[in-house]
Parts: structure tokens; C-alpha cells; sequence
């Protein structure tokens, strides 16, 4: 969640710290300042409560909620404070902050143009709305914030970098090579930026230029997995096989579920003759791309059906394997508010088991429980045989 | 028909520098005076569902049997259907021979919502017959000397389901065309949404989230029927995917034709003839299912050629917006690489969103190009900014490996932006060079005319086998010039919703004839020729040898 807590003080200052001497209210504003906004929220909730028409009341719980990991939430009670006060700059910013984390994109820009027309100052709202729209992949509209942001603000790393994200999407290399370039005059040490660069530089053919910005970005970014893909990429694009295979094992040592590095490895073994590794790794990513698919599936039929608990016991399963266990305990205490009987399903025993990283004992359980044959129960019991093998069950890298 | 001279074509001449950068050449959209007006239809121009955005496709093929190409242009529908009387009509048009297409009666007229084409001989009487996928199963007209009868349900291919693209290949290598189908969608409009989001946009939802309909084997029986047996040959998946197109080539070099499918938002497929009239998938393990990172692509177009002249075919799919088209070049030992990155086209091809393709010789310089028709889906892309619904097409002129997008430097007909879907390639005039028949959604068709290379020397082969099929389909060509070795394969498969005419055709580049020319016929059999002059068209009988003059399967 992009969302330090260090902007606090500009925020308070920008609505205006409640004196009403709402006890709750007062408590849940000591309690967020402090970073403590899951506890926090009770109480605002209530000092929100007892005190509807103060916009900044919601002000707070939004920007609790959203802290939180309550987007949804938050969006709605930021809403609420926007009709309450519709020209502070800071409640824009926060709902186009919750509206983006919610997957709400039109009204996140929407958000965050407002915010920027409130305070054309405060380059802020266009790096979020760039963000935005980096993420949705509008590249031009991506770019054109990013240059706004830094006609306000010259020379701010984030803008610049937005910025060569955006001219890489839109496959501008040139434009790209420049921003990051200067991104990397602004912070010599800008390790996204060096990534970037070394990205640009290896579309472009230019390997010299892409191994030193590459290197470099190693450098400061020690544990990305991304980085390490590249380098592989390079190398393969050098002829250095070995190195290749090195470098893609490493990616997956820094993030297991790397989809990139997964592939790339495969076929870098398989060139190398290693014919049995590489087609392991090459099943198991074919396995993931079906528990993926799988997910992308079941979620959109699961937005239909909520209340189906065999589409949720179908996610469990999925986010289990793929090891986003995260997701795993989330749709395991939905499917326990649909099924609160669920320990007794075996299945759901032995995700238990994973969910404790107890993958080993988890495996004899699930292969006697998941139908033979199917294609995502194969994959499930794959990914996790390969964890009980590794020893870990590790949360997959984000 | 006589051509403008290139004199007065100053728009048509900027493909380089004949001295640096080889012969000049230009292109023309001659449709609208060769008279083919038939303005098609795909649904409703909005596009709320999937099936209104893919287009109609196009086909050249020699129905009348007097050596020029004709051309057939399937034609769509919308929901809902159109009044009786009232409905758009495929169309065949028949080559005069003078620069013309004159519309023709031929008994394809039949309403439906026709898309893909395929064309061959599939009864080996002699003349070319064609199959139309629609979205509600196949047609199977049979050619019976120049006019067509329904022939789906007595030769066995009657289903329902929405077929793409289409190949005639004798898969089996018992001396007929077999076909194989891709499979799209299983399209039910009670359980398609609407208005799923795109970039800031509202599109149609799919194809995920929607049941993929499965690719489909038939095997021609040589008694007139075909027999499904997709799964009895290893050609069918357990889950199946979207498929586009698809192409039929040896890409092994076992002298046994493999499939490769391009499936739409999900993996490639590749399946690997065994010679023995069965096949295994194995795009995954062969590097060529996804993206150099593993990225399942929205494959839509396809083909298969000798980009790099190393002796085995390469790959060349076209893919969705802000993603490149990819180049697969082949390893050897059933083994691919993405070299999109390496050979310009991830650059050159990322923005627009393709469809028809093909690697040809457009300017005769002995080594083979690339064409691809664009347009996106989305009408609604239009208020996205930097995207835009109609789009121009690309050609990509091998320089030595590397690939250059030239197409807005040959003439007006590559700066036009349009709905382009399927794209066919022929010699239409019989002139000595590769046109193009471009279909556009919701429009009239384009017909781009080469311009410059027939004056650079070529050759064309048009093949007739007698133990193999009857237009040789999946012969391997392999030619000697200037002691630099070609390779091409007869074909009317690949690209979009297409059918080309199955002639190799080379370009020679400076020299002034082929040393050797070898045709490898699919039943094995080996026909060569030493010294041929240049400009010409031979026929090439199996087992008979080479003949000049090129004229069709009837003559």
C-alpha cells in the first residue's frame, strides 16, 4: 500500500484535526498517528458515528481502512467525506487512493484529476493517477501524468521513472532510455530505474549498456527477483547458457513463483540438453498457468455467486498451491462464515496443514481426496508435492 | 491491365533506394476499379459481443480453372439475423484476367455468418473446392467445374460449433487433403456478459471466462467423406483452447506436415506429425506456446517460412495490441526460439493489434518478408489515447535478419487505417508478383497491388501432383540462385480466416535464373530441374518434371 504514514502531518494540517472532543474520536486519531490503524478503527468508527457531518470524521476512517487493507470500505467512507468536503485536495487523494486499491480505475483518475485541480501545486495526484494507469496499461494517458507531474515538480525520481515506464509500454524506447537516464541523474542508486534502463537497453539491442545498468540494479536491489530474470534474458541473449540457467535460478530463489523465470529456465535447460530438469520446470510452470487460469476463473464466477461454497473451497485450494496463502486464509474464513463445519472436509484439513507449512503431511492427504485425472487437481497436487520436496512452504515473494 | 507507370507513383517509391536497400516497390489498393465492391458485415458495429469483432475472411483460388486466381469473400450476419432477402451473402468474383473481378453466381450464396475459408482440391477431381467456417459449423461447397454444391453433410463434416481458420494439408500423407479446424468460442449470448473493462473502456467480455470450442481433425477418406478423428490421431487437447489460425508445415524437416495452432489469450499448440498418421502436442516443451517470458499471447494469424534461410521454417503469429507479434525461429531438434526482440519485430509490430499475415518476397530480393493485416477489436479503443480502432498494415522488409516495418513508405495503400482482418496473397495478374486481399470489417475489401518487384526476377511453380494431392499441397520447393538456397512450401493455409493461392514464388534477387530447383513432393517423390530462366512460371507435374507456362489445374 503506498501510503506512509509520514504524509500524516500535511494531511492533518490540509483538513483540519478534529477538536470536537470526541473521546473515540481523539483515541482513534492517537491510535493512527501512532500506526496502529487496524486499532484505530473501532474508534473512529465510532467518533464517526456520533458525529456524522464532520467530513473529517470519515476523513480518518477512511484513511484507517484503506491503511488497513479495507479499500472497498474505505472508498465508500471517503466518498461520504468528499460530499462533506468537496474541495479539500487531501480527501480527493485519499479516495482515488482507495478507488485505485479497489480496482475502481475511472474513479481513481477522476479522484486524483480533482485533487490536482484543487491544488496544481502538489505534483502528488498525478504520480498516483500515472500509477493508475500504468497499472491498467494506458501507457499514453500514463505518460502524459507523469509529464505533468514533472513540469511540476522537475527532477523527482518517481515522476521520471513513471515516466520511462509509460514511453516502455508504449514501446518508445528512446523516450523511455531518457527518462530513466535522468531519473538515474536525480538518484544514481534508483534500482527501479536501473531496471528500467536495463530493460530499455536489452529491447533496444544494446547489451553493453543493458549488462551495466543490470549489474547495477543487482546491486541495489540485491533480492529482486526481476532483475535476476533479466540478467538471465541478457545472458541468453550473450549465448551464455550456464549463466542463463544460473541467473533463472536465482529469480525463482528470490520468488519462488516467478511465472518469467519458471519458463525461461525450462527452456534454457532444455537447450542446455538437460532434457528431464528442463521439462520439469516446464510442467510446473504449465501447472501453475492452470492453477492461475483456474483462479481467474472461479473468481469471476465467484463474483456471481458468493455464496457458493464450493467455489470457495475451490480458491482455497488454488491459492494454496500457488502458495499465496494470504489469499488461502482469506477465502478460508469466507468459506468458514458459509460453511462453518469446513474442518470437518479432509480437503480442507490438509489446506490447514499447508496453510502451517506442513506440506509433507498435507501431500498423502490431498492425493487421497482430489479427484484423479482432473487438470487443476493434478496441478495442485504438483505444486505441492514440489514444496513438501523443497522443504518449505514458504509465502510466495510479491 | 495496364499500370500506372511507377513514375507516377511518387508515394508508391519510397521503400529504399534500389541501390541500398534493394528494388523499389509499391502498393496500390486497386479494389474499387477491379470492381470488388462487396461491402461485408460482422455484427453490430458496436461490438457488444465477441462474435461481432473477429471479421470475415477471403479466399483466392482458381475455381474457373483459367490459371488467374478468382476471389471469394465470406460474408457475416448479426444476432438476431437479417430479414429474408435481406442478408448479406458470401460472394465469389471471377479474375477477367484484365485487372478485374466480376461478380459471379456460383452457388456459395447462402446466408450465414461465414468467416474463415480454406481451398483445395479436397475431392481430387481437379478443380478447387471450399470450405467456410461460420459461427454455427462449416460448408463444404464442391467445385463442379466453376459452380458449387453444398457437399457438408455428405462428406461428414456437418456440426455445429464456431470454426476460425481452416487447413487443407495432407496431414496423414495418403495422397488427399485432410482439414483441420480451429475451434473458438462456444459462444451462448444468454451467458456472454457485456461490458467487460478495457483500458478505461467498456468492450465485449471474452474470450476468457468464456467456454473454448475444440479444434477439429478430419480425415479425408479419398471416397468423398471426411471422418473426425481428432482424438484417435493425438490432434485434440483435454482442455480446449480459443483457436484462430492455423498452418500445416513440416517444421521438422521429417517430410511429414505438423500443425500449429494460434490460440487466442492462451497458449499455442503445436502438434508433431509421427509419420504414422498420428500426432503429439508439444508446443510447450518446443519453445513455441508462449512469449520469450512465458506469457500466454492472444495469437490470431499465423505462418510458417524460412525467415532466416537456414533450411526449416520459422514461425510467425500475430498477436493483440501492446503485445509484438512473434517470430519463432526454429532451432532444429524440434526446437524454437522467440527472436522478436533480436529481429526488431517486438518493437516494430507491439502496437497494433494483428491478424492476417504472411512471410512472402515482396520485393524479390531472395529472401522472405512479412506481411500483417491490423485493426483492433474495440471500437471503443478510439477514446483511449494512443490507440485507435482502425489501424494500417505492416510489411516488414527482411534486411539481412532484422526486420523493418516499410509498409508507410509503399505507397498510399499502407497509410490507409481500417478494420483489417484476414489477409490472402496471390499473383492476381499472373505478372510475377505477390498481391495482397486484405478483408476489413464491416467494410469493403482491399486489393493491394505489388508494384515494382515483377521486375526483378522470379519464379513461380504451380504444382500438380498425381500421386500427392492435386495441387501439391505441402511439396517442399527448395531453389538455387545466385548460390543461395530457398525454401518454400505450397500452401493456401496460414494467416487469417484465408486462403491463398498454393504457388511458391520466389524472388531471385540479382540473379538472372535458378541454378537447380528441386520440388519434394509429399508422397516423396523428387522432381528437379537445372538452369531455369527467370520470369517465367512453370508447371511442375510429379514425376514428369517442369514445363513452362502455368496454367490451372484444368489445362
Amino acid at each position: 500500500m503506498r501510503f506512509p504514514l509520514a504524509g500524516m502531518a500535511f494531511l492533518l494540517l490540509q483538513v483540519g484535526r478534529p477538536s470536537t472532543g470526541n473521546p473515540d474520536l481523539e483515541r482513534g486519531l492517537a491510535l493512527l498517528e501512532s500506526g496502529k490503524a487496524a486499532e484505530a478503527i473501532p474508534h473512529l468508527r465510532k467518533g464517526a458515528a456520533d458525529l456524522p457531518a464532520l467530513p473529517a470524521a470519515s476523513f480518518y476512517l477512511g484513511k484507517a481502512l484503506l491503511l488497513a487493507g479495507d479499500p472497498r470500505e474505505a472508498k465508500e467512507t471517503l466518498s461520504r467525506a468528499a460530499g462533506g468536503a468537496p474541495l479539500v485536495p487531501a480527501v480527493r487523494l485519499a479516495l482515488g487512493q482507495a478507488a485505485a486499491a479497489s480496482g475502481e480505475f475511472d474513479e481513481a483518475e477522476h479522484a486524483f484529476k480533482k485533487a490536482f485541480e484543487l491544488r496544481s501545486s502538489d505534483p502528488a495526484p498525478l504520480l498516483e493517477w500515472g500509477e493508475v494507469e500504468l497499472r491498467r496499461a494506458v501507457f499514453a494517458e500514463a505518460r502524459d501524468a507523469f509529464s505533468r507531474a514533472e513540469t511540476v515538480a522537475p527532477g523527482q525520481p518517481r515522476a521520471l521513472r513513471g515516466l520511462g515506464e509509460a514511453s516502455l509500454g508504449l514501446m518508445d524506447l528512446g523516450a523511455a532510455e531518457g527518462a530513466f537516464r535522468r531519473a538515474l541523474e536525480a538518484r544514481p542508486d534508483d534500482g527501479a530505474a536501473l531496471l528500467g534502463l536495463g530493460k530499455t537497453l536489452l529491447r533496444r539491442g544494446d547489451l553493453e549498456g543493458a549488462a551495466v545498468a543490470l549489474f547495477d540494479a543487482e546491486e541495489n536491489l540485491p533480492r529482486d527477483a526481476e532483475v535476476a530474470y533479466q540478467l538471465g534474458h541478457l545472458a541468453a541473449r550473450e549465448g551464455r547458457r550456464r549463466e542463463a540457467i544460473g541467473w533463472h535460478r536465482v529469480a525463482l530463489q528470490r520468488d519462488p513463483a516467478h511465472p518469467g523465470a519458471l519458463y525461461a529456465l525450462g527452456q534454457a535447460l532444455l537447450e542446455a540438453g538437460e532434457i528431464e530438469e528442463g521439462r520439469g520446470a516446464l510442467g510446473l510452470f504449465r501447472g501453475r498457468k492452470v492453477l492461475y487460469d483456474s483462479v481467474y476463473t472461479i473468481s469471476l464466477l465467484a463474483a456471481d455467486a458468493p455464496a457458493d461454497p464450493e467455489l470457495r473451497e475451490s480458491l482455497v485450494l488454488c491459492s494454496v498451491a500457488l502458495g499465496d496463502l494470504s489469499r488461502a486464509r482469506r477465502e478460508l474464513e469466507a468459506l468458514g462464515r458459509l460453511r462453518p463445519a469446513w474442518r470437518e472436509d479432509p480437503r480442507l484439513d490438509a489446506v490447514a496443514l499447508c496453510l502451517e507449512g506442513r506440506f509433507e503431511e498435507a501431500l498423502p492427504r490431498l492425493k487421497s481426496v482430489l479427484p484423479e485425472g482432473g487438470t487443476t487437481g493434478r496441478a495442485i497436487l504438483e505444486e505441492v508435492a514440489a514444496r513438501a520436496a523443497a522443504g518449505k512452504g514458504g509465502e510466495r515473494g510479491r | 491491365m495496364r499500370r500506372a507507370p511507377l513514375a507516377a507513383l511518387p508515394l508508391a517509391l519510397g521503400c529504399g533506394s534500389r541501390s541500398s536497400r534493394g528494388p523499389e516497390i509499391g502498393c496500390l489498393d486497386v479494389a474499387a476499379e477491379a470492381g470488388l465492391d462487396l461491402r461485408t458485415v460482422c455484427g453490430d458495429p458496436d461490438k457488444p459481443y465477441i462474435v461481432d469483432s473477429l471479421g470475415t475472411g477471403a479466399a483466392f483460388l482458381d475455381f474457373d480453372g483459367d490459371g488467374l486466381p478468382d476471389i471469394f469473400l465470406s460474408n457475416g450476419s448479426r444476432l438476431g439475423g437479417y430479414p429474408r432477402g435481406e442478408e448479406p451473402l458470401p460472394r465469389f468474383f471471377r479474375n477477367a484476367g484484365n485487372g478485374s473481378f466480376v461478380p459471379v453466381v456460383t452457388g456459395v450464396e447462402r446466408p450465414g455468418w461465414w468467416q474463415g475459408c480454406a481451398a483445395g482440391d479436397l475431392d481430387g477431381d481437379g478443380d478447387p473446392d471450399l470450405l467456410a467456417t461460420s459461427i454455427d459449423g462449416p460448408a463444404l461447397w464442391r467445385n463442379g467445374g466453376g459452380t458449387f454444391r453444398d457437399a457438408t453433410v455428405p462428406a461428414g463434416l456437418s456440426h455445429h460449433a464456431w470454426g476460425a481458420s481452416a487447413s487443407p494439408a495432407d496431414l496423414d500423407l495418403d495422397g488427399d487433403l485432410d482439414l483441420y479446424l480451429a475451434g473458438y468460442v462456444r459462444f451462448d449470448r444468454a451467458k456472454t456478459p457485456r461490458d467487460c473493462p478495457w483500458k478505461g473502456v467498456k468492450g465485449f467480455c471474452g474470450p476468457m471466462g468464456l467456454l473454448a470450442e475444440a479444434d477439429r481433425y478430419f480425415r479425408n477418406e479419398g471416397d468423398g467423406t471426411f471422418v473426425e478423428a481428432s482424438e484417435a490421431c493425438g490432434l485434440g487437447v483435454r482442455d480446449p483452447l480459443y483457436g484462430l489460425g492455423v498452418v500445416a508445415s513440416d517444421l521438422d524437416g521429417d517430410g511429414a506436415p505438423d500443425v500449429y495452432v494460434a490460440d487466442d489469450s492462451t497458449e499455442n499448440l503445436l502438434f508433431w506429425n509421427r509419420g504414422d498418421g498420428r500426432f503429439e502436442e508439444g508446443a510447450l516443451f518446443a519453445g513455441a506456446a508462449y512469449s520469450r517470458d512465458g506469457v500466454p499471447q492472444s495469437g490470431m494469424g499465423v505462418d510458417a517460412g524460412d525467415a532466416d534461410g537456414d533450411g526449416d521454417m520459422d514461425l510467425f503469429v500475430t498477436n493483440f495490441e501492446s503485445d509484438h507479434s512473434t517470430l519463432y525461429r526454429n532451432l532444429g531438434g524440434r526446437r524454437f526460439a522467440d527472436v522478436s526482440a533480436e529481429t526488431g519485430l517486438e518493437v516494430a509490430s507491439y502496437l497494433p493489434l494483428g491478424w492476417g499475415t504472411r512471410f512472402l518476397d515482396f520485393d524479390h530480393d531472395g529472401d522472405l518478408d512479412l506481411f500483417e493485416a491490423n485493426g483492433h477489436v474495440y471500437p471503443q479503443v478510439d477514446a483511449v489515447p494512443g490507440l485507435s480502432y482502425r489501424q494500417r498494415n505492416h510489411l516488414y522488409r527482411n534486411e539481412g535478419g532484422r526486420f523493418e516495418e516499410v509498409g508507410g513508405a509503399c505507397g498510399p495503400a499502407f497509410g490507409v487505417k481500417e478494420g483489417n482482418r484476414a489477409a490472402a496473397f496471390a499473383d492476381m495478374e499472373g505478372d510475377g508478383d505477390v498481391d495482397v486481399l486484405v478483408t476489413r470489417i464491416d467494410g469493403r475489401p482491399a486489393l493491394l497491388r505489388n508494384d515494382g518487384a515483377s521486375s526483378v526476377p522470379w519464379i513461380r511453380l504451380r504444382l500438380f501432383g498425381t500421386r500427392s494431392n492435386r495441387e501439391g499441397i505441402g511439396a517442399l520447393c527448395v531453389l538455387q540462385a545466385g548460390g543461395r538456397l530457398q525454401r518454400l512450401e505450397a500452401r493456401s493455409d496460414g494467416s487469417f480466416f484465408a486462403a491463398s493461392e498454393p504457388v511458391p514464388h520466389f524472388g531471385l534477387g540479382s540473379a538472372a535464373g535458378a541454378e537447380w530447383v528441386e520440388v519434394r513432393w509429399p508422397s516423396g517423390r523428387r522432381d528437379r530441374a537445372d538452369g531455369l530462366a527467370a520470369f517465367r512460371t512453370y508447371r511442375v507435374v510429379e514425376g514428369a518434371g517442369f514445363f513452362p507456362g502455368g496454367l490451372g489445374l484444368r489445362n
